[in-house]
């Protein structure tokens, strides 16, 4: 996570300095609310990417190694069936009210499902460390 | 970079295809993304054959207008939002996690559910043709009033608007995954200026999906709830409108189709130079500001609307040489005192910066809009936008196939039969779009099903149509490269070309979690040249 919000900073300032001649020289209501969707995209990756990260992310160098155990999924249909119930939900708009409502009963399905797996990866985790010495743990025992 | 526990109870392997479909593994989402661009690439090139041979000679009446239209529509819309930017994206889903040392991507549900999104986009696009008034027919950009119900009805030009709209969201999600994963996901020791070359255009072009396309989202939400009766886009006000909201996802798509395929070539540039890619801090920073500046350029596609401030954008659009000029510096630094070797991915790396360079010369002529107002709506702009997205694009698209085939596969791509590929892409690409600036400069038309007796237009045009049939056998060529390499295959091992970059460390194909090795240390953007390097001078000083 270390630096990862830097260069989308830099990006950013970029995009803003540029958002600020537009501003000057073209005065456009709809230009200027083009770019503020953008810059208010950047802020808000950087924000996210601070918060989560402890403020890791807007130091400078490379990520430390992270040994906290994680569950890796290795399908996840629940996600895939959220997609498409979404997508035949829009499709309904076009093509018959029945797509809408299959569309919807789809994603509700789907984001079940996904609701689900990420409870079971949670369960792996708690699992995993009942079950293993903690990090902290191994060290103390190799120490001499 | 992380320890992983064990796999999901609930998740154990499907086995086939119905698992892969499911799959959070990037590989595989990135696979299933690729492949299915390139089968709407065949699609796209279908309907470009049957646009030539309408276009052959001055009156054949090959289709009619009306599917002339749809033609038109249809392959832009398909190669833009079906191929080349999602190809991009996949390409970015495979390699990028590989090559900055993670383990698996960041929000791995989020891809899958943004793959099954475009794909959904792309079979809603296509279905209009199902439909009995046909498919979409007011271009790709789908310009108001042209593409209210009034003057393009049918439910087919409402399918294409949601399936524009899906595709946009499907590659919005899958471009927020790449950042998250970058930001996040980046191996011990690979701080943001270790990065390789590739991944940092995969960055780049990641920022300019999630700052732009969702513009994009809005803009076909606002032009469906038009087309539904609403009126939004009034007046010549609201076209004005509609225009800058669509180019402000229309212009910065075109560098997302350009900056991941640049990194390809230039990875397969480096690799078989034997050299580190040259100048790596003035090209990082050059992307961040070629990038940034190609978010400021779109209202030069609106120079002669009159609706907008030409200064502003005939300036940013011309600062735009600058960061591309510094990547042309750095591509022929790398080359000069290296240890060339011309294989095919170098070949088509090269052909790619040779013939980008056609496209991009000729878009610095119609970024002044005492010139754009002369080449508008005539065929010097086709000309100029393929000779940087089928000229450019695809050959570094091409340049990353044969260079990464063998980590993806395990197995070789026939070399004889790639410079039989490239050749023909060369000669037909040049026969298509370089007769189409001179069309262009006598005033040929854009977007016309048919054009007067003119002299010279039907040779032109004949020789165009040849061109488009010889990139057709070009691909099936390349389609039979991929069969017979899979068929037969030559082993590759786990680094065949000495490569520079992370992914070299790892099997072929890399197994579900990419390192089962520990990686090298990572001191610089080539890891692996490093390691070489050191190990020679280690020798030389034993010795």
């Amino acid at each position: 996570m270390r630096g990862g919000a830097l260069p989308v900073i830099v990006w950013g300032c970029l995009l803003g300095a540029l958002m600020a001649t537009n501003a000057i020289w073209t005065g456009d209501t709809i230009q200027i609310g083009d770019y503020a969707y953008a810059m208010l995209t950047i802020v808000t990756i950087v924000l996210a990417l601070a918060l989560t990260s402890r403020r890791r992310a807007l130091r400078r160098g490379a990520p430390e190694r992270d040994e906290r155990p994680e569950a890796v999924p290795d399908i996840s249909f629940g996600a895939a069936l959220a997609a498409v119930g979404f997508a035949a939900l829009i499709f309904g708009l076009a093509f018959g009210h029945f797509f809408i409502y299959f569309g919807a009963g789809l994603m509700v399905l789907g984001l079940a499902r996904v609701g689900a797996e990420l409870r079971s990866q949670r369960r792996t985790v708690e699992l995993h460390r009942t079950s293993s010495p903690s990090p902290a743990q191994v060290r103390r025992e190799r120490a001499p | 970079m992380s320890t992983v526990a064990r796999p999901l109870p609930s998740s154990s392997r499907v086995p086939g295809w119905v698992g892969s479909l499911a799959s959070t593994d990037h590989k595989r989402i990135g696979l299933n993304m690729g492949l299915c661009s390139l089968f709407f690439f065949l699609v796209g090139g279908l309907m470009a054959l049957m646009m030539r041979t309408q276009l052959a000679q001055p009156a054949t009446h090959f289709v009619s207008d009306e599917t002339y239209n749809e033609l038109f529509t249809m392959h832009g819309s398909t190669m833009i939002y079906l191929f080349v930017t999602p190809m991009a994206l996949a390409l970015g889903m495979y390699l990028v996690p590989l090559q900055i040392g993670a383990a698996r991507i960041a929000w791995p549900r989020i891809a899958v559910s943004g793959f099954w999104v475009w794909l959904a986009g792309g079979v809603v696009m296509q279905s209009g043709w199902l439909t009995e008034e046909g498919a979409g027919r007011a271009g790709w950009f789908a310009y108001v009033p042209l593409s209210n119900s009034s003057n393009t009805p049918g439910v087919g030009q409402d399918l294409w608007t949601l399936g524009v709209l899906l595709a946009a969201v499907g590659m919005t999600l899958i471009a927020a995954c790449l950042l998250a994963t970058i930001a996040s996901r980046r191996a011990p020791g690979m701080s943001v200026l270790r990065m390789p070359v590739f991944a940092w255009t995969s960055f780049v072009s990641v920022l300019m999906v999630v700052g732009s396309f969702p513009v994009l989202v809005v803009t076909m939400a606002l032009l469906y709830a038009e087309r539904s009766g609403a009126h939004i886009y009034v007046g010549s006000e609201g076209v004005i409108d509609y225009q800058d909201m669509f180019w402000f996802f229309g212009h910065p798509v075109v560098y997302v189709m350009f900056f991941p395929y640049l990194g390809c070539a230039a990875e397969a540039i480096a690799v078989n130079a034997h050299k580190r890619w040259f100048g790596y801090k003035a090209f990082v920073l050059s992307m961040l500001a070629f990038s940034a500046l190609s978010m400021s350029v779109w209202s030069h596609h609106m120079f002669t609307t009159g609706g907008v401030t030409n200064q502003y954008f005939a300036f940013t659009s011309t600062m735009l040489v600058v960061p591309a000029g510094i990547e042309y510096f750095d591509m022929i630094g790398t080359l000069i005192g290296g240890a060339l070797v011309m294989r095919v991915s170098m070949l088509f790396a090269l052909g790619f910066f040779i013939q980008f360079l056609i496209g991009g010369l000729s878009g610095i002529f119609i970024a002044s809009p005492v010139l754009d107002y002369q080449a508008q709506a005539s065929y010097m702009i086709v000309a100029h936008f393929h000779y940087t997205l089928f000229a450019g694009s695809v050959f570094g698209f091409f340049a990353g196939v044969y260079h990464w085939f063998p980590k993806i596969t395990g197995a070789f791509l026939r070399e004889s039969i790639g410079r039989v590929h490239l050749v023909l892409l060369a000669i037909g690409t040049n026969m298509t779009f370089g007769p189409m600036f001179v069309l262009g400069e006598e005033g040929m038309t854009r977007r016309i099903a048919e054009y007067p007796q003119h002299p010279g237009w039907g040779t032109l045009n004949l020789i165009e149509s040849i061109g488009a049939g010889i990139i057709a056998v070009a691909v099936a060529v390349f389609l039979f490269n991929v069969w017979v390499s899979l068929r037969e295959r030559v082993p590759a091992g786990d680094d065949p070309w000495h490569g520079h970059t992370l992914e070299w460390a790892t099997s072929s194909p890399p197994p579900r979690l990419n390192f089962e090795r520990p990686l090298p240390p990572i001191t610089s953007y080539a890891p692996l040249l490093d390691l070489r390097e050191r190990a020679a001078r280690d020798a030389g000083a034993a010795s």
